[in-house]
């Protein structure tokens, strides 16, 4: 039973885990954007907003000191994934940039457009990082 | 292009060693030993100098290039 509870106690974050939690602060942004929008900074709004912000940093902070070794594989893989991002965050901005100027959209939308897409670019991440690590490079 | 081709199951099979301890030994995760046996994974000098260390052999008996 103490064996069994020293192993939970001593249990490491996967990596998968880790990646995928950096998504909350994209959310966060896109939760905060449309907060602004919507209420114009109500008190109530503000105290949500530094709950949640604190909330935010210490879960990562927890996930990110018990996380599992960060090993040259996982090194790799990142950089690769990052890489892979870039590509997708330029089609992002151009297709956003050619919406604003083509299509004429409000500030507002395309406020949404770039909050909306810094959360695709996570989600991406994160998926493009299980990916590589399950299958191999 | 050659692949690299590992002995690394082989000689971890003979000492009775699992992945998770292999990897504890050298320090890197479980999935990199899984990735480094299928042959999916070309390790730094570094990561193959220290395998080659746990196993008391050299690297090109650890690791050889084939077409």
């Amino acid at each position: 039973m103490k064996e069994q509870q020293i192993k939970t106690k001593d249990k490491k974050v996967n990596l998968r885990v880790w990646i995928s939690a950096e998504i909350i602060p994209s959310l966060w942004l896109f939760a905060y954007y449309w907060m602004c929008i919507k209420h114009y900074y109500q008190p109530i709004n503000v105290i949500i907003q530094y709950a949640f912000i604190g909330c935010m940093t210490l879960f990562l902070m927890i996930i990110k000191r018990k996380r599992d070794v960060f090993d040259e594989f996982a090194k790799e893989t990142l950089y690769k994934t990052n890489t892979i991002c870039l590509d997708i965050a330029y089609i992002i901005m151009a297709i956003i940039l050619f919406n604003a100027t083509f299509i004429n959209q409000t500030a507002v939308i395309i406020g949404y457009l770039i909050a909306g897409g810094i959360v695709l670019l996570s989600v991406t991440r994160a998926i493009i990082f299980c990916v590589i690590d399950r299958q191999g490079m | 292009m050659p692949t690299l081709k590992t002995k690394i199951r082989e000689y971890r099979e003979n000492m009775n060693l699992k992945q998770s301890e292999l990897a504890k030994l050298i320090g890197v995760r479980r999935e990199t030993i899984v990735h480094l046996e299928n042959g999916k994974y070309n390790p730094s000098l570094k990561l193959a100098m220290d395998i080659a260390k746990v196993f008391h052999k050299t690297v090109e008996e650890l690791f050889e290039f084939e077409d």
